[in-house]
């Protein structure tokens, strides 16, 4: 309002000296500031013209400190926060970089990331010589040894051991000739062998402390002066030594134990187990603090990251334990030939294996030919993956030979092999799968289009087959479920069984019905055959294929899970985003987006909304420190490709448009 | 209605029976005449009371009685099921009983309760039919407990049939120690070593130690210790630490000890079981002079009557001889049995047969297959199996790792072909399926399986050409591998693996027909020569029965009896290779079942033949 009529009264004529007259000192003041600039007095010369600015400055050095006029500087500073002042110097070195820092190390410090932990030093050893240790065993293993790795290790284990022991008492003879040379007493000597003797025991037993026995040869030594301090010393020395090295062997023993338990190379199935290792550390003196930190110890016993307890698994295979449903052995390092020969050997009698995956382990054809003799008796197993190994053409088909006889394999996964199965073997493998009729999966693409022909038709038939077999169950189901339903009617009639039908009064299911509801509870649905048949067998089937996330309503389209994994989108919901964006900025009129997608969104994935809101709400609490694992092997992009598909969820994938009937009831309900 | 199927006229007490019954069933269903009404529980069931006093004694009991209940007119029925009760009505009423493994036990129960001797013998037939291995034992001690002896006794025999699988069940520890005994006094026990026996019993008592070793003393009588080796009775049985530690029954097993001395004292039962006095025997007593202790018993059990036997096999029936006894027994007569068939029996005693050819219309793919059969020793009949596809003749038949293999031979159509494929026969699954090829395509070759390998020993190729290579199959690796070859090529020749060395008698070379044996050491891969056979033959069989080789008939040039030439003549003669004197010995001329007959050194049980 007031600017409107300042504004009209602009157009009228002004009367200056009213205005002036209405106006203070101060403001009197600034307008002619203002005024000198606007317009200068013509009569000053130009050189004269710069104003009287001494009082200006301290009226305006906050608003503009840019002006070229000294500033004082300190003043400014000290008046900045700690963050602002962080800011300012990422900003000024940036601008005006110390000419002092060589240019390649210029840059400036943009980690916020606060650090993972403590350095270990130990670990980070540890971890190197893990990752030496590996490779050098995965070429060790391309190459046959005739001395088997356990062997080798309990060797040098022992060797090691031995070498302590001599050690020791080498340390002990030197004492005992500093002591001979310094007095020269047998007494001393004794004395001091005596110690020996007992730490030598004691290095066998391996525990007792050393205090005890040197009380007992106290008054001896006592007894003659002289030899007092440079025994006792000695003796003080030896305990300290023994001690020390009572100590060093322990924890050396230890060490041992460990680099043995971690060591690749297992001997009679040695302790993957991450818990004993971890009891194993404990037992070291080495502060908490520094294992608190590296987590990856016990997690990454193997740099694969498969934490399959390989012998405890086996023997729960062994002993056929129900709890064993999905054996996994992918990618570990360095498992004995003989081992996987065991497990394959023990799960032929085994009957509760679904699932047995043993893909980058090394197989041979030894393996496959065990693996083919084990599915002709296996009566469980439903998945097998054999994927990037070394089987040849000649394991292969004897497997598929064998699956002629199994009648419970869907799954069969055995592409990358280290050599091509070459054409014959893809022929005779897709000669073999006719004689079988259960296979539904085959994880291999065939070189020749002809096999691949063949095969995937008869996967499709197959399936087709397996879709018949469903559907008699249903029907089978459906008459059980009928005659079930004549009984109940025969008993609420009080009618002696059969009685019914013998009469020849078949009475129609309708009517049936209506009598039941009114004389007993029974579900009402239960003689109509459910209108979308979802067979539990299949449903299972799918969520042992597909142990990641699926999308609930891709049950049945199994055959082409692979191609669905692989479209897994990483893109956000662009209207989940959109969200967001709304909700921050609420003041934007945003009047077309916001209503529609909006409620669509909630009305289908509400809490995964939740969700996304609280994972914006993390990003704006920055400061959070989020531990994360330290990289354990390089990643491979397959590894990535299986983390994203794990971290993959509803929220990520793009949605699906409502159909319009959907849409109508669902809107309805806001 | 059921009355309509029945003729008035053959079965007259049947027709009059069924309408009578159905006349009744319809007044029950007008409700007429219904003069009592069961309640059980609160489900209510009208009935006649002549009716179920005609069925039941017990209801003819009730209804006669002077009892308060007979007057009234609802009777109240505890301890049963409404539900059995409808179907045992039902049955009276219509003759209709579904009786399923659920409810057969309710229904017997009741109908052993309120003694309905036509339900219960329907139950008995139903469970006699089901028996099978897992619920013998259960049907047994049901029939013992309802005091029904024709089912005790079936499922008794058909324990004893199986006694050495039934004693590895569960169940068996659970029996009590009358049962027990029950199945082991049996003669009828199908155990080849008396051994078992004792082991069995031992098992059971060790199952439950504190309880069972006082029944033990009774239980030992039911062992035959005679039936025993003497080493073994003194190891293992005075040596058991049950027995060992106990002083009376020890003195038990001092009878045995006599016995075996041959002092065989007649001792009264009672008084030995009575305390032990039975140190001093009293053979005075003449009542009971001629029963010995049970646990003197020495009839041999029904298993023991296993022997080994030469099985004859053709198509006009299948007999076995026994060799030591010079006896011949009828496996089975039945003609079912294809012609040019091979034959095969397994480390198990399982005997099989595939051959001849069989057309079946409803395979479209694969009309034509082969017989595959196999014997039944216990109903002395052969069961069909699965057909083999593609049928062929002149093949290997062996049997390796649990599997059947049937390799290379002719083609049974046109062409002939000699064949490079080897099938084989799932033994889980019953289903044939295609095994490694052999490397080249043979036929009338030799074969055997040792160590679950499997030996394929010359025969003739495609262009009729004997062969002197030998090629050996691992299973477990599926790969052909070639051995040494023979000395001689050679095909349709007897061979039998005898002593870790596979043996090839007579047979046809490219030069006619030959009398060399050879033998094949499997250790060291390398062929050596053996006697000779008196004659030169083809087709001969060779067996290896008991530890010694028998070679039995064959094709042999003899001079026809008119024109004096030489004509191939089928022989059905058996030979024994004696090892002492070296040679060759004829033990039989003439058997005439080894006429066009493959020949087996089998196991079998001569109680179930029939002696010729």
């Amino acid at each position: 309002m007031s600017e409107r009529t300042e504004q009209e009264s602009y157009t009228d004529k002004i009367d200056e000296d009213e205005i002036l007259a209405g106006l203070s000192a101060e403001e009197l003041k600034q307008l002619q500031s203002e005024m000198d600039d606007i317009a200068p007095d013509e009569r000053v010369p130009v050189g004269l013209r710069q104003k009287d600015a001494s009082h200006e400055m301290t009226v305006r050095d906050c608003t503009e400190p840019e002006s070229e006029e000294e500033i004082d500087e300190d003043e400014i500073l000290a008046g900045l926060s700690a963050e602002e002042l962080k800011q300012l110097q990422s900003e000024m070195e940036e601008i005006a970089p110390d000419e002092r820092v060589p240019v390649g190390m210029r840059q400036r410090d943009q980690t916020d990331k606060p650090p993972t932990g403590s350095f270990d030093h130990r670990s980070l050893v540890e971890y190197l010589y893990w990752e030496k240790e590996s490779k050098r065993m995965l070429e060790e293993e391309r190459v046959p040894t005739t001395l088997l790795p356990s062997q080798k290790t309990n060797e040098e284990h022992e060797a090691k051991n031995e070498d302590k022991v001599e050690e020791l008492e080498l340390v002990y003879e030197e004492i005992v000739e500093e002591v001979e040379g310094g007095q020269g007493d047998a007494v001393v000597d004794e004395v001091i062998e005596e110690v020996i003797m007992e730490v030598e025991e004691e290095d066998k037993v391996c525990d007792k402390p050393v205090k005890t026995d040197l009380d007992a040869t106290d008054p001896t030594v006592t007894s003659e002066d002289g030899l007092q301090r440079p025994s006792e010393s000695a003796d003080a020395n030896v305990e300290a030594k023994t001690d020390q090295s009572g100590l060093d062997t322990e924890t050396k023993v230890n060490e041992e134990k460990k680099e043995d338990s971690t060591e690749p190379a297992p001997s009679s199935y040695e302790n993957w187990v991450p818990e004993k290792e971890e009891r194993v550390i404990s037992k070291l003196k080495i502060p908490k603090l520094a294992l608190g930190g590296n987590t990856f110890v016990k997690k990454t016993a193997r740099p694969s990251g498969n934490e399959t307890n390989l012998e405890s698994t086996l023997d729960k295979i062994r002993n056929n334990n129900p709890s064993v449903t999905d054996v996994n052995l992918n990618n570990i390092e360095n498992i004995p030939k003989e081992m996987l020969l065991d497990y394959v050997n023990s799960l032929k009698k085994n009957r509760h294996v679904k699932t047995f995956s043993i893909a980058n382990t090394g197989a041979d054809e030894n393996v496959a030919f065990t693996l083919a003799n084990m599915l002709k008796e296996n009566r469980s197993i439903t998945t097998l993956n054999i994927e990037s190994n070394f089987i040849t053409g000649k394991g292969i088909v004897a497997i598929i030979r064998c699956l002629q006889f199994n009648e419970t394999l869907t799954e069969l996964r055995f592409h990358n092999q280290r050599h091509m199965l070459g054409h014959h073997a893809e022929m005779e493998v897709s000669r073999l799968l006719k004689a079988n009729n259960t296979l539904l999966k085959m994880g291999y693409h065939f070189e020749l289009p002809g096999p691949r022909m063949v095969v995937t038709n008869l996967l499709t038939r197959n399936l087709d087959r397996q879709r018949q077999q469903r559907m008699e169950e249903q029907k089978l189901q459906q008459m059980k479920e009928q005659r079930k339903v004549m009984e109940m009617y025969e008993d609420s009639l009080n009618l002696p069984p059969g009685m019914l039908e013998m009469l020849g009064g078949y009475i129609p299911l309708s009517l049936l019905q209506n009598c039941q509801n009114g004389a007993e509870d029974i579900p009402e649905d239960s003689p109509e055959p459910s209108p979308q048949p979802s067979p539990p067998h299949q449903l299972c089937k799918t969520q042992h294929l597909a142990p990641q996330q699926h999308p609930p309503n891709l049950s049945t389209g199994n055959l082409f899970e692979e191609v669905q994994l692989k479209k897994t989108p990483k893109r956000r919901d662009p209207l989940l985003e959109w969200n967001q964006c709304d909700e921050r900025k609420d003041g934007r009129p945003n009047v077309h987006l916001r209503s529609v997608p909006k409620k669509r969104s909630i009305a289908r994935e509400g809490p995964v909304d939740e969700r996304a809101n609280l994972k914006d709400m993390i990003k704006t609490l920055k400061p959070v420190p989020r531990r994360r694992e330290p990289p354990k092997v390089d990643l491979t992009p397959r590894d990535h490709l299986l983390s994203e598909i794990r971290q993959s969820n509803v929220a990520y994938l793009k949605a699906v448009p409502l159909p319009k009937i959907l849409e109508s009831q669902e809107t309805s309900l806001f | 209605m059921a009355s309509m199927s029945v003729d008035p006229v053959t079965e007259p007490r049947m027709y009059q029976q069924t309408l009578l019954q159905d006349g009744l069933c319809d007044l029950l269903d007008a409700n007429k005449f219904v003069d009592c009404i069961l309640k059980i529980k609160d489900k209510e069931f009208p009935c006649h009371r002549l009716v179920l006093a005609a069925t039941s004694p017990y209801f003819k009991a009730m209804f006669l009685s002077d009892l308060e209940e007979s007057k009234k007119r609802e009777i109240v029925l505890k301890d049963i099921e409404p539900g059995v009760m409808g179907m045992i009505l039902r049955y009276i009423y219509t003759s209709d009983i579904n009786l399923t493994e659920q409810n057969v036990q309710d229904i017997f129960m009741a109908a052993n309760m309120y003694q309905i001797p036509s339900i219960f013998s329907v139950c008995v037939s139903y469970l006699q039919q089901k028996l099978v291995l897992s619920n013998c034992l259960a049907i047994f001690r049901l029939g013992l407990l309802l005091d029904c002896p024709r089912l005790a006794m079936e499922a008794r025999d058909f324990i004893c049939d199986r006694y050495l699988l039934i004693i590895r069940d569960q169940d068996f520890h659970q029996l009590g120690p009358s049962e027990l005994a029950a199945i082991i006094t049996c003669d009828s026990l199908n155990v080849e070593r008396e051994e078992s026996v004792f082991e069995s019993l031992m098992d059971w008592v060790e199952y439950d130690t504190d309880e069972r070793t006082k029944e033990l003393p009774e239980l030992l009588h039911c062992v035959r210790f005679r039936l025993m080796p003497t080493s073994y009775f003194k190891e293992k049985v005075e040596g058991h630490r049950l027995i060992r530690t106990n002083q009376e029954l020890k003195k038990e097993l001092q009878l045995i000890k006599d016995a075996q001395k041959g002092l065989l004292h007649r001792v009264k039962r009672s008084s030995h079981r009575k305390e032990g006095k039975s140190a001093e025997f009293e053979s005075d007593d003449d009542d009971e002079d001629g029963l010995l202790p049970g646990i003197l018993n020495d009839n041999p059990r029904f298993g023991m009557f296993q022997s080994d036997l030469i099985l004859m096999i053709n198509d006009a029936g299948t007999v076995a001889y026994d060799v030591g006894a010079n006896e011949c027994f009828v496996a089975s007569s039945s003609t079912e049995i294809p012609k040019n068939h091979c034959s095969l029996v397994t480390k198990e005693n399982q005997i099989f047969v595939v051959g001849g050819l069989r057309y079946n219309e409803e395979n479209k793919d694969q009309p034509f297959s082969s017989y595959f059969l196999q014997f039944d020793p216990m109903s002395s009949e052969w069961l069909g199996m699965p057909s083999l596809p593609n049928p062929r003749c002149l093949f290997g038949l062996v049997e390796a790792e649990n599997s059947i293999y049937v390799v290379g031979g002719k083609e049974l159509k046109e062409g002939e072909r000699a064949l490079d494929s080897v099938m084989i026969y799932d033994r889980q699954s019953f289903k044939w399926g295609e095994s490694d090829p052999l490397p080249y395509a043979v036929y009338g070759h030799g074969i055997v399986s040792h160590k679950g390998l499997v030996y394929v020993i010359g025969g003739k190729t495609e262009s009729k050409k004997c062969l002197r290579r030998v090629c050996v199959y691992d299973p477990s690796k599926f790969e052909w591998k070639d051995l040494a070859p023979m000395k001689t090529a050679r095909s349709l020749f007897g061979t039998a693996v005898h002593k870790n060395k596979i043996y090839v008698v007579t047979g046809v070379t490219d030069n006619g027909l030959t009398s060399t044996v050879e033998v094949y050491d499997i250790a060291s891969n390398s062929w050596s020569e053996f006697v000779d056979f008196p004659q030169e033959r083809s087709s001969l069989n060779l067996v290896e029965l008991g530890g010694f080789l028998y070679a039995i008939g064959g094709f042999a040039m003899m001079p026809n009896e008119t024109t004096e030439k030489l004509e191939p003549t089928e022989m059905n003669d058996i030979w024994k290779f004696d090892e002492e004197e070296n040679c060759w010995n004829g033990i039989l001329r003439e058997i005439r079942y080894a006429a066009g007959a493959t020949v087996l050194g089998v196991r079998l049980n001569t109680l179930r033949l029939t002696k010729i």
